[in-house]
């Protein structure tokens, strides 16, 4: 028994090294078949007896195989230079948009802070607020004939309230005639 | 790419309306320097230090500031630049650039324009241009201008702001 594991062992290693030959992988099928085989050898022989039936099963090679395999790897190259593109697309514009963004921040914010004539502030003041009543007195020079239309008719104000006084007045004038019709027509009856 | 597309296309919206006053600062960066023109920037960021001035200034001016995003004054004298040229040239470019012109005062010896642009109801721009014999002025306020508080301090100035604009001529 010892010597069947000791040349189990030597056949099975020949086997998987590929340097077997024909009478020694059948006498190996034979060896790891036989009834009284140790356990310890199970595992081989399944392995073994799937290999040996693989390597007897014809496999037909189809007539295309070459021009299959190379349409296949033309396939898979373009599909990845594909993606990788999109993907090169997608990043170097987001970075072309970050630098437009960074680029109108950064004028945005030069034109905020460096381009001050003063750099005292008192001084930039007086000039601000000489610039606000230039522009303020012209400003009011524009809109003060405006301002006496404003007046004006503030001024007349008085005189519509004078003139709702006289409609009113109007008014009561053609109540006291019809009080005095109709005195008289109380008079003409009582003295019927 | 989507995402993309739409940050695209309101970056160039955004610098389309940045793009609006373009042509007034191109005129301001142009003339900046050269003979026969004096000019002054005030931007946000010395607005900002009025605030800390030792004397306070009045709260109206304060109010008017404080929503302001810059002040500049481009002034074109004689005879280092024909002045005349310079107030035809900028009137042109106002009127082809929407903005809405205001009013116009005709002094005895000078000619001043007012523009406004307005955004969602409130002016943004306003420009004033002084057209004298020798001398044309240009004044560009920016930022959210209340114009009432104009107004109270063109009631406020009076004869007090003749003899300031004769300073500020000198």
């Amino acid at each position: 028994m010892v010597m069947t594991t000791k040349e189990i062992k030597a056949l099975l290693q020949r086997y998987y090294e590929g340097t077997s030959t024909e009478d020694e992988v059948s006498r190996l099928g034979v060896l790891l078949n036989r009834d009284d085989i140790s356990k310890e050898w199970e595992e081989e022989r399944t392995y073994f007896n799937v290999l040996n039936e693989l390597q007897h099963e014809e496999v037909s090679v189809p007539s295309d195989l070459k021009q299959q395999v190379t349409e296949r790897l033309q396939h898979e190259q373009t599909s990845h230079s594909g993606q990788r593109f999109r993907l090169l697309y997608f990043l170097s514009g987001a970075a072309a948009v970050l630098l437009i963004m960074l680029s109108a921040l950064w004028w945005l914010k030069s034109g905020k802070n460096g381009r001050d004539t003063f750099s005292d502030p008192k001084l930039a003041y007086a000039e601000t607020q000489q610039a606000i009543n230039l522009v303020a007195y012209y400003f009011g020079e524009g809109t003060r004939p405006l301002q006496k239309i404003e007046k004006f008719k503030e001024a007349v104000k008085p005189l519509q309230t004078l003139q709702e006084i006289e409609s009113v007045e109007k008014k009561l004038g053609y109540f006291a005639k019809i009080n005095e019709g109709y005195q008289t027509a109380k008079k003409v009856l009582n003295g019927k | 790419m989507k995402n993309l597309l739409t940050s695209v296309v309101i970056l160039l919206l955004s610098v389309s309306v940045q793009g609006q006053n373009k042509s007034i600062q191109k005129i301001f960066d142009r003339n900046k320097g050269a003979d026969g023109f004096t000019s002054i920037v005030i931007t946000r960021h010395m607005f900002d230090l009025f605030s800390e001035l030792e004397t306070q200034p009045d709260d109206d001016y304060l109010n008017l500031i404080k929503n302001l995003d810059g002040i500049n004054i481009l002034t074109a004298s004689e005879p280092g630049v024909n002045s005349r040229k310079f107030y035809n040239t900028v009137l042109k470019e106002l009127h082809n650039n929407r903005y809405q012109e205001l009013m116009t005062v005709h002094d005895t010896d000078q000619d001043v324009e007012f523009f406004t642009r307005e955004k969602k109801g409130q002016v943004v721009e306003l420009l004033m241009l002084i057209g004298a014999q020798k001398q044309t002025t240009l004044v560009w306020i920016t930022g959210i201008i209340d114009m009432k508080t104009i107004s109270k301090l063109a009631d406020n100035l009076g004869i007090e702001g003749m003899d300031r604009l004769n300073k500020i001529d000198k």
